[in-house]
């Protein structure tokens, strides 16, 4: 099973950077053929990343959210999923490009970072820990896809206010459509942040009961978790226009960045990796 | 020995201008005519003629013979009397490879006026179906354009070399569709009776958009155009009533004044409420106030734009020539390996049929020495040398990877050998 789980950690990345390939092709080529062996092995990459990562649970005898690498993998197997259902519903290609490379980039840090042999921490094997890290890896997934529709959202507004016709107004699709997609996904990012919030609370408590409450990593959470609040609410009770959503799920995601690293190079903080 | 020899004759709008294009093209009837008059050459076997407001050409296959540009500008010259001397001297003159591909090039737009486009795609199918179904065709030009055809859809779905609009009216649908999704359940307001105008709320139909209103300073002419794109008309006056439920707006007026200002649209992008609000200004002066571009939901184009739009996807397009000419050039390949092997068939036939009749003269005199038992036998086993005999020379036959030349050597050299002069027509 380790030879197996190697070997499939070297191919995903190497997968990934022929989707984003096949994806740059769709770009210019619209063949049936080159859009069905796209479509075709991606389902199979995919398969592949999902079969990945059971493998590793059944290996590892626990839900593979607990290391940097694994924390990578998962995430890129969201953002992937998360994109397939997009793809799904829209029938629009040519942004998919733009989310592989950031899969790739994931995918391919995962499999440097990744340690078949690492022990576990007893502690890190409660039921409530592995559902704070999953739900806290869909919640960050999905307000980066909402910060990726954001961003191509904005170039496209100003290349057609500024009449720019470059590339982005080539491959993108609609200015609605992304601000529906960016929506939804920082809706389904915010929603599971409050959750990753609430069970990191419980489990915290009933693991730590000693450990102080300042963790610079709750902290910035707590201000992604109110900038997505806002981003809600501006959009639901008064009427923001997508433009300016955009530029606060931007702002979100310079907190998340931030908080990345904050925590991990120069807090010492009790959520420090490795 | 057969051989095919194809040759084109033309001329387009690359190098004459549309006084000359005018006068060398054909009419529908004067193509069978002239086809009919071609065909009664006793060595020309087959003719299609492309006559479009682009392009007048000849293709035509013959065989054992070959036609000089001087046979062929005789023949045209005698049929269209308006065309003088010099006027041919534009005309251009290609032969079986390059005549190909120029067929190639033509039937995958790329070379047309506007790059890519795909009215001559039916234009060429047009020709060649009039051509066959006057049997003026055969085997060899309904391979060709069976082959230019099949050749257009592969440079057309692997290459962008089709997309994007390349037409101001177009071009402005696309925009549209840049900033709103569907057009199901839009609203677009044309004011004015512009030609162009009128082009892109034919566009916006053809899309599915929901509703079309038609504004006009008169009322009766707005009430004719609505007719005609199935809208709804409206007086100039009735304009600021309708633009809050309005999601496109083509202005195409001759009016010297705005007919839009900014003042007049503050109340309507309140009521609004963040809609976007689509303004394509195509009238010359402008219709729309240009501060009304300073709205953040309002996305206010003008011809530049469009302009400008047309230009990006023209050179886009231009830019897929070169991955375009290289699947052309396989397909050229392809087709020529496929004329080769036409011109070698009455070869290997004549080999087999040959070779085949020795061994029945031989085993005829054997006969009766054979009883009935072994006699099948004995065929098997003569049938199964003789192929392997005959496999070699055949193989070396088929390698059709050397040139033109190559494959009238080598079939020289087996008729030589193999004494099959007398069996030229199989």
């Amino acid at each position: 099973m380790r030879s197996l789980l190697e070997f499939i950690t070297v191919v995903l990345p190497v997968g990934y950077a022929l989707l984003i390939w096949l994806y740059a092709l769709l770009v210019v080529n619209r063949e049936k053929r080159v859009v069905r062996l796209s479509a075709l092995f991606f389902n199979v990459l995919l398969a592949a990343h999902i079969f990945y990562t059971v493998l590793l649970a059944l290996y590892k005898h626990y839900f593979p959210v607990t290391t940097p690498g694994e924390l990578l993998s998962l995430s890129a197997l969201f953002m992937a999923v998360l994109y397939w259902l997009l793809e799904k519903r829209l029938k629009v290609v040519t942004t998919g490009m733009f989310i592989f490379i950031t899969i790739f980039f994931l995918q391919f840090l995962s499999a440097f970072l990744i340690d078949l042999s690492a022990p576990l921490d007893e502690v890190l094997q409660e039921p409530m820990f592995l559902f704070h890290v999953s739900s806290v890896v869909v919640a960050y997934s999905a307000l980066f896809i909402c910060t990726l529709f954001s961003i191509i959202y904005l170039i496209l507004y100003y290349s057609l206010k500024k009449a720019r016709f470059g590339l982005v107004y080539q491959i993108s699709f609609s200015l609605e459509e992304l601000s529906r997609f960016s929506y939804l996904a920082g809706v389904i990012g915010f929603v599971m942040l409050s959750v990753t919030i609430v069970t990191g609370i419980i489990w915290r408590k009933e693991a730590f009961p000693d450990l102080a409450h300042f963790d610079p990593q709750v902290v910035v959470s707590y201000l992604i978790w109110t900038i997505y609040g806002i981003f809600i609410y501006g959009k639901y009770r008064r009427s923001w226009s997508a433009k300016k959503l955009s530029y606060l799920s931007v702002g979100g995601a310079g907190a998340i960045l931030s908080s990345l690293i904050i925590v991990n190079y120069i807090l010492q903080s009790f959520h420090r990796f490795g | 020995m057969s051989t095919n020899n194809l040759y084109l004759y033309g001329v387009s709008h690359q190098n004459a201008d549309f006084d000359l294009l005018g006068r060398a093209s054909f009419s529908v009837e004067a193509q069978q005519d002239f086809s009919r008059l071609l065909l009664r050459e006793p060595h020309i076997a087959e003719v299609c003629l492309l006559s479009t407001c682009n392009r007048s050409e000849i293709y035509i296959r013959t065989e054992n013979e070959r036609l000089t540009r001087e046979q062929i500008k005789t023949a045209w010259r005698a049929y269209s009397p308006g065309l003088s001397e010099s006027d041919f001297s534009v005309f251009y003159f290609l032969e079986n490879g390059e005549a190909a591909e120029h067929l190639f090039r033509v039937t995958a737009g790329m070379d047309s006026l506007i790059p890519g486009e795909t009215e001559i795609v039916g234009q060429v199918k047009e020709a060649f179906r009039r051509a066959a179904e006057m049997s003026a065709t055969g085997i060899y030009l309904n391979h060709l354009f069976e082959t230019a055809l099949q050749a257009e859809k592969k440079v057309r779905t692997q290459t962008a070399i089709s997309l994007g609009a390349v037409s101001v009216a177009y071009a402005a649908v696309e925009l549209a569709r840049k900033i709103v999704r569907r057009m199901s359940d839009k609203t677009a307001l044309l004011i004015g009776s512009g030609e162009t105008g009128q082009r892109v709320a034919r566009h916006l139909r053809q899309k599915g958009v929901k509703r079309i209103l038609v504004a006009n300073r008169t009322e009766s002419h707005a009430r004719e155009l609505a007719e005609r794109f199935d809208g709804e008309a409206l007086g100039l006056t009735d304009i600021d009533r309708v633009l809050p439920g309005v999601d496109l707006v083509i202005g195409a007026t001759a009016s010297p004044d705005f007919i839009i200002r900014e003042e007049q649209m503050r109340p309507i992008m309140k009521v609004r409420d963040r809609r976007p609000l689509i303004m394509i200004d195509i009238a010359i002066p402008r219709d729309f106030d240009p501060a009304l571009g300073r709205f953040e939901n309002i996305f206010l184009h003008d011809m530049g734009s469009l302009e400008r739009i047309v230009e990006n996807n023209k050179k886009r397009r231009r830019e897929e020539f070169s991955r375009a000419t290289q699947i052309l050039r396989e397909e050229r390949e392809k087709f020529l390996l496929w004329c080769r092997g036409l011109e070698l068939k009455p070869t290997i036939i004549s080999l087999r049929r040959k070779m085949e009749n020795i061994r029945h003269d031989e085993m005829a005199k054997y006969r009766n020495r054979v009883d009935e038992q072994h006699w099948g036998l004995v065929d098997q086993i003569t049938r199964g040398m003789l192929n392997k005999i005959l496999h070699l020379p055949l193989s070396s036959l088929r390698e059709l990877d050397g040139g033109r030349d190559d494959v009238h050597r080598k079939i020289s050299l087996v008729r030589e050998i193999f004494d099959l002069r007398e069996e030229e027509n199989v």
